[in-house]
């Protein structure tokens, strides 16, 4: 039955979401408030619609083809419910809901008030309204077949791991939520203008959505480090790059719009950056999805889907464009300002922030361009964005460290350096002794030396305003950069001083790592909820032979997916991780496979947890950031509220 | 039996890997581990034989560790791996006039976005006027 009522509610949302934008394009004076309204319940039904499906995965009904094709009954009920989004129909639910809660939102706290507010409901609904016939015609997930299945087929058992079950909703949040400043921008094109009145509306949304998106991001790479068990933590894969080139630009249109709040600069730019942010969620959530971005021939293997999103993606896209390439000149604001100033720092920001989405969107895209021209193939990974993004990013964070010393308006560059004396000592000292740690290295000392240059800053700073009181907006600002300059150290001492190896072992034996040393104790057979696994016993000894800590790396094997599977280990401190995993040495006879024995890789990553802390602390700052006003005004409503009572 | 079935049919699933021996100069194995790392693993999305344990990630470690011994520089051990697979097989692109507009591309937006800084930090400088 709740397929059923899943499909019903989900023709209900769409349409709510046309009345919703029918609504708010009228010129009727109700137009406004149907439109909230519609909102709401637009939201309400996809919610609606979402539940059903969960409750289809939560029940293992098997005549539901996603169903089948996704869960299985084995799996532990936790991970049976999340496979409800784990898979390509779920997901797109799961975005059409949070579009619909966004929207929903929009509506309620600004939608009713403006003119383009109001146009920007009804840009929310058509978008809504798009994804949602999608769903229904090329993308159903409560599809049924006849006869049921007797059991699913599974899901990926790499993705059965709690990181991965949050990873697309914060994800999701982050790309969606930048359809309010899209649709925002689009109605301030149409019917208001583009001011510092605008910027203070819209920027709170953007500041949400950068930091779940920065989360989300941040969630798949921890992901990757435990799960992929190569030690890494990025790949530079399509997908992941996919995801990084909003988050590139939406780091730019933060920044742009504070200009546009505070002194009314750069209008044009700023909506532009608006549109372009969201139209690269839209590609990054739909050509993901669609395979484009894995093989150009994955796309036509479903042409109906590819086509489909490509239409949704060519209207939004090239509408927003368009109106923009017509209104973009009305837009021009003639504000001054020193090169020094805080707003030339942002625009540094944003000329580094575009050229590293320029070099991702090209490192990612060139090599399917060969591929259709028909040249010789050729691949672009790590090498390259190391050679092009990390120097970028290094030149940006040099003036992100200068940046909260700078005044808006005015200043020297004198006298913004003059200021951050002690964050220069500190960079330099750092950036000096890397180089005497690592000689030959020059990209990694730099961004060691750019990130305490950026850190120090922050603590200049703060300690300078440690007698006024701080707005939200600062503490968002010093947040969000200090994560920033954590995650970059841990980054680069990553990349300088990780060490590894990896050695075939009999039991008792110690591998050598450095100053670590790892003994293989031997293996033991485990079972759990639906798989087996070898279990490796690692013993962590110091210098008298001592065990200090003993580690449990597995080898899994899922037998519905015939997948086997490396969970590595780790042993974290606040310097550093030990990451081992274990692997079995094998040979053929014949028919045969003996295992010959095992071999034990580990890997010492310095600082490696300095990532997601930071990463975890810059998507708070930003959270903070875009909350903050929403929560202040309540706080203070409430507060003048309370005399008012007293007094009656 | 029933696991050690279990546990057969997940090797030969996995691709069985031969050990797999590090080197013994501590020196030409830290090049070894570099040069996995810039090179693709041929049958995998976006991995590099560092980052694979396909057989032929495994293969193809073997032959550069073999080839490292041999006494061969990192540009032969490239050639050679080219001639075999081309250029695909390299991670870091060569520089070549099909993929000018790839390295040139970045640098050139952040020159022309430079530019476009330029001309508006004078523009809208108090002291200009």
């Amino acid at each position: 039955m709740s397929a059923e009522l899943g499909l019903l509610s989900l023709l209900l949302a769409l349409g709510c979401a046309l009345l919703q934008s029918y609504a708010a394009f009228s010129k009727d004076k109700n137009g406004a408030a149907l439109a909230v309204s519609a909102a709401r319940a637009h939201a309400v039904a996809v919610l609606a619609s979402f539940m059903f499906l969960l409750a289809a995965f939560a029940a293992t009904d098997f005549s539901v083809t996603s169903v089948v094709a996704n869960s299985h009954s084995t799996k532990p009920m936790f991970y049976k419910i999340a496979a409800g989004w784990g898979n390509h129909e779920g997901s797109m639910l799961l975005w059409a809901l949070l579009l619909g809660i966004y929207g929903a939102a929009f509506a309620q706290f600004q939608g009713g008030q403006t003119r383009d507010g109001r146009f920007a409901v009804g840009v929310l609904g058509l978008l809504s309204a798009g994804v949602l016939a999608f769903i229904a015609l090329a993308s159903n997930p409560f599809w049924r077949q006849i006869p049921a299945a007797v059991d699913g087929r599974g899901l990926n058992p790499l993705l059965q791991d709690v990181g991965l079950i949050i990873h697309p909703p914060l994800l999701y949040l982050g790309y969606v939520g930048f359809a309010v400043p899209f649709a925002m921008a689009v109605g301030a094109l149409a019917k208001g203008t583009i001011d510092a009145n605008w910027a203070k509306r819209a920027r709170p949304w953007m500041l949400i959505a950068w930091g779940f998106l920065t989360w989300g991001i941040a969630l798949g790479s921890w992901w990757a480090y435990r799960e992929l068990g190569w030690g890494g933590y990025w790949f530079w894969d399509p997908v992941e790059n996919a995801s990084l080139l909003p988050w590139l630009v939406g780091a730019a249109l933060v920044h742009s719009t504070l200009v546009l709040e505070r002194r009314g600069g750069f209008p044009g730019w700023t909506v532009l950056l608006a549109i372009v942010t969201f139209s690269l969620s839209l590609i990054g959530t739909f050509i993901v999805r669609s395979g484009l971005l894995t093989s150009v021939h994955a796309f036509a293997v479903d042409p109906e889907r590819g086509l489909a999103i490509l239409a949704y993606l060519v209207v939004t896209i090239g509408g927003a464009m368009t109106l923009f390439a017509m209104r973009a000149r009305d837009f021009e604001s003639d504000i001054r300002f020193t090169p020094a100033s805080r707003e030339a720092m942002v625009l540094v920001n944003n000329l580094v922030m575009s050229s590293a989405a320029a070099a991702v969107f090209l490192g990612t895209l060139y090599p399917l361009l060969i591929d259709a021209i028909g040249a010789a193939p050729l691949s672009v990974g790590a090498p390259f964005f190391a050679a092009t993004a990390v120097p970028l990013f290094i030149i940006g964070m040099a003036a992100m460290g200068l940046a909260p010393m700078a005044m808006w308006r005015k200043g020297t560059l004198m006298q913004t350096v003059g200021q951050s004396r002690f964050a220069l000592g500190i960079a330099l000292a750092g950036f000096a002794l890397t180089m005497a740690l690592k000689p030959g290295a020059i990209m990694g000392p730099l961004a060691v030396g750019a990130s305490l240059w950026v850190g120090a800053g922050m603590i200049t700073h703060s300690v300078r305003r440690r007698k006024t009181l701080w707005t939200l907006d600062q503490w968002a600002m010093v947040l969000g950069h200090i994560g920033l300059a954590i995650a970059a150290l841990g980054m680069a001492s990553t990349a300088l001083f990780s060490t590894e190896v990896s050695q075939a072992v009999v039991p008792g034996q110690v591998v050598q790592l450095g100053k670590i040393q790892a003994r293989f104790d031997g293996i033991t057979g485990v079972t759990g909820p639906n798989f087996t696994a070898e279990r490796a016993q690692i013993s962590i000894l110091d210098k008298t032979g001592k065990v200090t800590r003993v580690l449990y790396p597995e080898r899994r094997f899922y037998p519905a997916s015939g997948m086997p599977t490396t969970e590595a280990a780790l042993a974290s401190t606040v310097f550093g991780d030990l990451h081992v995993t274990i692997s079995a040495l094998t040979e053929k006879g014949g028919e045969k496979t003996i295992i010959k024995g095992w071999a034990v890789r580990l890997f010492n990553r310095p600082l490696i947890g300095w990532i997601w802390v930071g990463a975890a602390m810059t998507g708070f700052g930003s959270l903070v950031g875009g909350f903050g006003p929403g929560w202040r005004r309540r706080r203070q409503n409430l507060v003048a509220r309370v005399p008012s009572k007293s007094a009656s | 039996m029933r696991v050690l079935m279990i546990v057969l049919t997940a090797l030969i699933l996995s691709g069985a890997s031969a050990p797999e021996r590090p080197l013994d100069d501590p020196a030409q194995e830290s090049r070894a581990l570099d040069l996995f790392k810039e090179l693709r693993c041929p049958t995998c999305i976006a991995q590099s034989i560092h980052d694979s344990n396909a057989d032929i990630a495994v293969d193809l470690r073997a032959i550069v560790r073999e080839q490292i011994t041999e006494g061969r520089s990192n540009a032969q051990i490239r050639e050679f791996l080219v001639a075999r697979y081309g250029d695909v097989i390299l991670l870091r692109p060569p520089v070549n006039t099909a993929t000018l507009p790839l390295w040139l591309g970045p640098w050139l937006i952040f020159l022309f976005g430079g530019i476009v800084v330029f001309v508006a930090l004078r523009k809208h400088n108090t002291k200009a006027d």
